[in-house]
């Protein structure tokens, strides 16, 4: 009989894995972004929600966030244990049997998608659930490990909440909810690609066929470039709907052209030129000559809290008539 | 595989004290989340039919 069961690495077959095991595989992070971009949607919807319902519907798509989070840690446990930035997660450290993540994500989804279905509607119910669908089996599964465009396709399982939280609301899926959706949507590559470039061996070394790894770096900072200047449209675009406002075109002028000058300055740099280098578990710590990349991904998370915070709060100042 | 005549469990190993108690905040974490989950549709029903809110 096998003595180590359940690939615990425990001879009695127990995990040492606590609750907070179990919230980290729901990815904090990745939840929080998601967490607030929803809100937004909800917060910008033209219909009216009951406050409690509004909580509970919010909740329902963070839970749902993490079962999905956790459903690919589940199926990327092999590349996860690999990678310097992954590899203390959960799974590749030992602490629970894959079967567990599992069953976590599967019973968490069912749960999220049922108690949305419940305080909201069936439309962000189903929304809900082709966002877990989507970043599972058409992300995870599918393009990861297949081709270079798998964040481009694949970023539109993080793009999906707002306009889940739109439909929660009552808003149904009309212009100003897509347009968001577009906007995180084109945010994602340069966000990732500017990582990327700075931590391609990592990925390198999981097999994992980012863009700087298959195209090369030059082509991957251009391409940069070109999604911050299709983001930016996309973000000005958002001025002519009904979630445009003077004080929406202000900050999001400013926050756009930041990001431009971020991304122009990768273009003309030798971010990702040199594979060779540190490999440590931060994501900031880089070399001299990755540091305009670097500076991108840490703006870029900025960015999207203060476009989605400045679309909110315009929308709430109009609604007392300011 | 238990032996039918000795009760005795082939490849039994005792768990240790650390795994014990980890099973233990398990299965709270469980019962806390399961009462939470009855608790929170019951009152997601209560909102949705009128009864509160």
């Amino acid at each position: 009989m096998d003595t180590v069961r359940h690939n615990t690495g425990s001879l009695s077959g127990l995990s040492l894995a606590g609750p907070g095991d179990y919230y980290a595989l729901m990815k904090p992070r990745v939840m929080s972004l998601v967490v607030f971009t929803a809100m937004v949607g909800l917060i910008c919807a033209p219909a009216t929600m009951n406050p409690v319902l509004a909580v509970a519907s919010i909740l329902c798509i963070a839970v749902g966030a993490g079962a999905a989070g956790a459903l690919n840690m589940w199926y990327d446990r092999d590349i996860d244990a690999v990678m310097s930035r992954t590899k203390k997660r959960p799974l590749p450290a030992g602490k629970m049997a894959p079967s567990s993540v599992l069953a976590f994500g599967v019973i968490m989804s069912a749960i999220s998608v049922l108690g949305l279905s419940i305080a909201a509607n069936y439309l962000a119910a189903g929304l809900l659930a082709f966002t877990i669908f989507y970043y599972f089996v058409v992300y995870t599964v599918w393009l990861k490990r297949r081709t270079p465009q798998n964040i481009v396709i694949g970023g539109a399982a993080g793009a999906f909440p707002p306009m889940v939280g739109w439909a929660a609301a009552g808003g149904g899926i009309t212009t100003e909810s897509l347009v968001l959706f577009a906007i995180i949507l084109l945010w994602t590559p340069p966000h990732f690609w500017a990582l990327a470039l700075y931590k391609q061996s990592d990925y390198g070394k999981a097999g994992i066929p980012m863009m700087p790894n298959v195209k090369g770096a030059k082509s991957t900072r251009l391409q940069i470039f070109v999604y911050a200047i299709l983001l930016a449209a996309s973000c000005a675009y958002l001025a002519t709907t009904s979630l445009g406002s003077p004080l929406y075109i202000a900050v999001a002028s400013l926050l756009n052209l930041t990001f431009v000058v971020l991304a122009f300055k990768v273009w003309r740099s030798q971010a990702g030129d040199n594979v060779e280098g540190l490999d440590e578990a931060s994501l900031y710590k880089v070399k001299a000559g990755e540091k305009s990349a670097r500076n991108l991904f840490a703006y870029s998370i900025i960015y999207l809290f203060a476009l989605f915070g400045i679309i909110a709060a315009s929308n709430i100042m109009s609604g007392f008539g300011v | 595989m238990s032996n039918p005549y000795t009760s005795k469990i082939d490849g039994y190993h005792e768990p240790t004290a650390a795994e014990l108690a980890a099973r233990k905040k398990r299965n709270l974490a469980i019962a806390v989340g399961l009462f939470g989950f009855v608790a929170f549709i019951f009152l997601l029903l209560l909102f949705r039919i009128g009864v509160l809110g």
